[in-house]
């Protein structure tokens, strides 16, 4: 019993080594994306997506949004499912658990 | 009673695992400070020539591959906005589910223990009530 634990111990300091080898390139990977894309909007860019909403309202009213192409529909629905689950992600962490209530 | 062990054995689980938790944490520093150190004979992978494990910036595939995208901004206020009110949605949600919840089970257990002393009368009763020769 001894032996095996020690042997464990012993590996411990290998497998974290591999451990933090494997996971820096990739963590600079998502790092480098993130950084650009996942960031929250800056105070400046809030009056622009404003705009951008209005100018949403604008094509729907001049039935422009009825030209929009399947293939822009499919990706921009796609975008708008992405959009919607970050308030499902909020409300995990806002109810403290991933399944369910904790009551 | 039973509650109050039950909390204590979860408290002391929580305990064990923040002990856990923290000795690894302890055990990653050590080896970064030790792969620091030029006389580590174990960790030399870390240190020592260009293409070994060494992390080399330029040859990293970030370098190669496809440029971030630039979100626009509608996109980016309305993920963050979402997450913010999926937020305060759960801890509403929480907040008003928790008591409901509460409140049930204490209603249970009031339930479970008239029940419990009904079986005990019942069980009295029959056992006193059968009268067989066969005792």
């Amino acid at each position: 019993m001894a032996q095996a634990v020690k042997k464990v111990v012993n590996k411990v300091p290998a497998l974290v080594g591999a451990a933090l080898t494997y996971s820096k390139p990739r963590l600079a990977t998502f790092w480098h994306y993130a950084r650009v894309e996942l960031v929250p909007p800056s105070p400046a860019e809030i009056p622009k997506a404003i705009e951008a909403v209005k100018g949403l309202i604008r094509s729907y009213q001049t039935g422009r949004l009825g030209q929009t192409t399947v293939k822009d529909a499919i990706r921009n629905g796609l975008v708008t499912t992405e959009v919607l689950m970050w308030f499902y992600i909020g409300e995990c962490i806002g109810k403290g658990g991933i399944v369910g209530y904790d009551v | 009673m039973m509650m109050m062990m039950m909390m204590m054995m979860m408290m002391m689980i929580i305990i064990i695992i923040i002990i856990i938790i923290i000795i690894i944490i302890i055990i990653i520093i050590v080896i970064i400070i030790i792969s620091c150190s030029a006389k580590s004979p174990i960790l030399h992978c870390f240190k020592g020539e260009k293409n070994y494990f060494r992390f080399d910036r330029k040859s990293h595939p970030s370098f190669n591959m496809v440029p971030p995208v630039a979100v626009s901004p509608l996109i980016k206020t309305a993920r963050w906005s979402a997450l913010l009110l999926g937020v305060i949605y759960g801890k509403q949600r929480f907040d008003y589910l928790k008591p409901i919840a509460e409140e049930e089970r204490r209603v249970e257990e009031a339930e479970k223990k008239a029940r419990e002393e009904q079986e005990r009368i019942y069980k009295q009763l029959s056992e006193a009530n059968s009268d067989t020769i066969l005792k």
